[in-house]
């Protein structure tokens, strides 16, 4: 089963992506701002979608 | 469909750096970052030995990896390192930040200086944006935390201010200044004030520099993330007024689609100033009438902007 996770968040997700930048694309957060991880290792978005595990997108905050 | 791997070992890949054209595993991301931030200090002649450079310090992931940096760069090139934080005075925001920047001093062992708008100029963000009519919070906010940097830099006796605006601040600043006909703001914009066009020979104003001015926001991010660095992940409350969020999605977008875009803005305004061949014209810095510090006109920004109020 897969869990996904935004900013800390769960979220369902039941559609199949053939990689993780489409699903970032679905839910219009653009690469340049978004940390991947999958079961907790930094991923890049351009990788295949898991069929299972954890997903996390972390948003990168403006300024600091 | 494989998983993509380093460019430098067999390892997976955990970013795929420079323009997305080169996937990097933690450790030679890692490597490669550290390799281009020293590279733009060179490049750029930020720091000189026996220099003391003091850090602009938010708590947030750009000011924490300039920190970072900068002390780990001590070790090859003798220079004084502090940190400076600005307390603007936004609630539930700036109290979080303090704490990270704290705790990083202290893993660091750098000394940390505090100072504030209210104790400075008897106001806060929070005040402004609620009687303020003409000019929205971030205006404020900018130009009252460039004089106070500039203002605590001196009090201790800093040769250099270090920032962390990396590659996308500098990349909208540029757009900025463009869809705001600023052409003379324009030319100023340098990783290192001393270097630019009209330059600060004159050492009225401290001189600024930005280690991570080649580096993409994401990769700052990552840098951040894999060396645990005290952060604060939550957005300015007030970040959302200002026209360079708008300029920040926008350049997201062409980033997405062309990537390099951001470079080449860069790289853009960089050629520019070879091919005009400016001489450094120096604008007479006067002082302000009302408060007697370095200005261009009558009156400096930050007096004007408070004669709003």
């Amino acid at each position: 089963m897969l869990k996904v996770y935004i900013d800390g968040k769960y979220k369902k997700i039941e559609k199949n992506y053939k990689t993780i930048e489409e699903l970032l694309k679905e839910l219009e957060i653009s690469k340049q701002i978004a940390l991947v991880k999958v079961n907790g290792k930094l991923t890049p978005a351009e990788n295949p979608f898991p069929k299972n595990g954890k997903i996390e997108i972390i948003r990168v905050v403006f300024g600091g | 469909m494989d998983r993509i791997k380093c460019l430098e070992c067999s390892e997976q890949a955990a970013i795929i750096a420079h323009n997305r054209t080169k996937p990097y595993c933690t450790e030679h991301f890692v490597q490669y970052f550290e390799k281009k931030v020293f590279q733009t200090i060179r490049e750029y002649k930020m720091i000189r030995k026996g220099e003391h450079v003091a850090v602009g310090l938010s708590g947030g992931k750009d000011s924490s990896v300039t920190l970072y940096l900068l002390k780990k760069l001590q070790e090859r090139l003798p220079f004084k390192l502090s940190a400076i934080i600005l307390d603007e005075g936004i609630k539930g925001y700036r109290d979080e930040a303090y704490k990270k920047a704290k705790e990083l001093c202290k893993k660091l062992k750098i000394k940390l200086y505090y100072f504030s708008f209210l104790k400075e100029y008897k106001i806060t963000i929070d005040n402004v944006s609620k009687v303020s009519k003409k000019f929205g919070p971030c205006s404020y906010c900018g130009v009252l935390r460039r004089e106070l940097l500039d203002k605590a830099a001196k009090k201790i006796k800093a040769d250099k201010i270090a920032t962390g605006h990396n590659l996308d601040d500098i990349a909208q600043t540029i757009i900025l200044n463009v869809i705001r006909n600023e052409p003379k703001r324009l030319l100023r914009i340098s990783p290192n004030s001393e270097l630019g066009i009209q330059s600060n020979k004159e050492k009225k104003f401290i001189v600024r520099i930005w280690p991570l001015a080649k580096m993409p926001e994401i990769e700052v991010a990552t840098y951040a993330l894999i060396k645990n660095l005290s952060m604060h992940f939550q957005d300015c409350p007030y970040a959302f007024e200002a026209m360079r969020q708008k300029v920040r999605e926008m350049l997201n977008l062409l980033e997405d689609s062309y990537p390099g875009t951001k470079v080449r803005i860069f790289k853009f305004l960089e050629n520019l100033k070879l091919i005009l061949e400016l001489e450094d014209k120096k604008t007479e810095i006067k002082k302000c009438k009302k408060c007697g510090r370095p200005a261009a006109l009558d009156l400096c920004a930050k007096c004007k902007l408070l004669s709003y109020l």
